[in-house]
């Protein structure tokens, strides 16, 4: 067999399934934005329309509005697994038992998890109510899933507890990378607790930290299953960009709107993986 | 009082972690009176271990996750197969095109796949695809990362075994399969269970693909569930805990894989 040939033979096979799943449908993708669809007639060229109307359609606005609201998640998780980070560093011998801990939400899947979610922030039955009445922090249930924005921060609240050990493990990687010397030569000179963390910690960890709050950013941006989980029949108004693409090409079966929109989508994740991908390199 | 601040963090980050999966363990072993006990009881006062058959019988539980373990097995299979082949000319030879090609999959990496959704559902509707496990498994079954995970690994693995291979008249294809996988077992493995994990967890391409019960995936079932027998949760709870045992076994079996490939992503190493 040629030398040529074998290339072609090692190639091909994961080739053909890139271009006909990845390329094929992200050229479609952006063609059908540009398309009004309809089943008894061919598609027909509208130009910008769909993105024209998407700019002034309450709920894209409102989805966006969610989805730039979901992006408080970075803040929080990347505090928090730093945070436990430290404490698994610090940890020692029971660090192991820690670390499996940890990571049990990691690897829950998230349709679990939201059956979970569902059943703990049930607004009558739901064991996070009871506790807060039980306690008298409030006197009347709270609708945890089904007023807006609460089922957002609840979400939220979801997505943080499965991300947190994800995030910890990779801060706990950085954090070990950090020399000891470092470390050491800072404590000689007297920095200990919040300025040896302020000081030394953090400038080492900086590009950890950048790295995974962008990470993080882009999964936000990208969220559903937490939200169809705990709330698939909201309205629109509460909707975050995924699940309003869903709603829009597989319940209403609008495609083109639905294609504009995804595309709208790609511009800011690409905005958000073009700054990731400087950071690799700059670093 | 530093300590006690640390451990006071630290215990409460233990029940927060763990307290939903306590409290999903307890409500599957619950009696259908004692879900709604007020105030609500953390050790249930007769464990109803049939909650557990009880799944099985009243709804295709056997048949959800059946078809979960059938797409992850092939997900992995493709994933793992079609990868380990296209990184090895990318890592180990010279040929026209290829700096194309690896620019090619670096761009992808750009492209989410939650972007072609839309056109997707079309392709695999004009394959007939739709409504079928190979439907489900095939769109995703190779993508640039895994790609370029397994070539970056190659690369480590010292270009004398090449020169040495060639002149003992060893052809690429005995090479490949003799020599640089059973060398990249380690990346092979990564790779697999990261695939396994995300195929066995994938709630939204599958809910897009899937009508019938018969091709149904476990989240797409469990999510149909949770609606339908909210009053019956202890079932559902019953559901999710057998449906989280395959999980914590490839926790147990792959730990150190899993967390190699996952961290991967995120540090620069």
């Amino acid at each position: 067999m040629s030398r040529r040939s074998t290339i072609v033979m090692f190639l091909a096979p994961a080739g053909i399934f890139l271009i006909l799943f990845t390329a094929v449908p992200f050229l479609e993708v952006i063609r059908m934005s540009f398309e009004r669809h309809s089943f008894v007639r061919e598609p027909a060229w509208v130009g910008l329309e769909h993105y024209l109307r998407l700019l002034d359609d309450p709920s894209a606005l409102a989805a966006l509005g969610n989805s730039l609201i979901y992006l408080l998640v970075t803040p929080v998780v990347i505090l928090l697994s730093l945070g436990l980070a430290l404490l698994l560093r610090s940890a020692g011998r029971s660090s192991a038992t820690l670390r499996l801990i940890t990571f049990l939400p990691v690897l829950t899947p998230m349709v679990v998890a939201g059956i979970i979610w569902r059943w703990v922030f049930q607004e009558d039955v739901g064991l996070f109510n009871a506790m807060l009445l039980a306690s008298g922090a409030v006197s009347t249930p709270v609708p945890w899933l089904t007023s807006y924005p609460l089922n957002l921060a609840t979400a939220m609240s979801l997505t943080v507890w499965k991300g947190l050990g994800y995030y910890g493990l990779i801060f706990l990687a950085g954090l070990t990378a950090i020399p000891k010397e470092v470390e050491e030569s800072a404590e000689l000179e007297g920095a200990v607790g919040w300025m040896k963390f302020w000081h030394v910690i953090l400038p080492m960890m900086r590009p950890t930290v950048i790295v995974a709050s962008i990470i993080s950013g882009i999964a936000a941006l990208k969220v559903f299953d937490e939200l169809y989980v705990l709330s698939p029949h909201a309205p629109a108004a509460q909707k975050t960009i995924m699940p309003l693409i869903y709603q829009m090409a597989f319940v209403d079966l609008r495609y083109g709107p639905a294609a504009a929109l995804s595309v709208m989508l790609f511009l800011g994740l690409l905005a958000l993986s073009v700054l990731q991908m400087r950071m690799w390199r700059d670093e | 009082m530093r300590r006690a601040i640390r451990w006071a963090f630290m215990a409460s980050l233990i029940v927060v972690l763990t307290g939903p999966f306590v409290w999903m363990v307890s409500t599957s072993l619950k009696g259908t009176e004692e879900i709604f006990a007020v105030p609500p009881t953390l050790i249930p006062a007769d464990p109803q271990w049939t909650n557990f058959s009880e799944v099985w019988r009243q709804i295709p539980f056997g048949t959800y996750a059946l078809n979960s373990l059938i797409v992850a097995c092939a997900a992995v299979a493709l994933m793992v197969g079609l990868s380990a082949a296209a990184a090895f000319p990318l890592a180990r030879m010279q040929f026209r095109g290829r700096s194309i090609i690896m620019g090619a999959l670096l761009a992808s990496l750009l492209i989410p796949e939650q972007v072609l959704l839309v056109p997707l559902y079309g392709l695999v509707m004009q394959l007939g695809l739709l409504n079928t496990l190979p439907g489900i498994v095939l769109p995703f079954a190779v993508n640039a990362f895994g790609i370029l995970y397994l070539r970056q690994y190659y690369m480590t693995i010292p270009r004398e075994l090449d020169d040495a291979a060639a002149i003992d008249g060893c052809s690429p294809w005995r090479y490949w399969w003799t020599i640089l996988l059973p060398l990249s077992k380690p990346a092979l493995g990564s790779l697999a269970v990261l695939t396994f994990v995300s195929s066995w967890n994938s709630l939204l391409w599958p809910l897009i693909v899937v009508r019938d019960a018969s091709v149904t995936t476990l989240p797409v079932g469990l999510t149909g569930l949770s609606t339908a027998f909210s009053a019956n949760f202890r079932l559902v709870a019953a559901g999710a805990v057998l449906s989280l045992l395959p999980a914590i076994l490839v926790y147990v079996v792959g730990q150190k894989a899993l967390i190699e490939g996952l961290t991967r992503g995120g540090v620069k190493g």
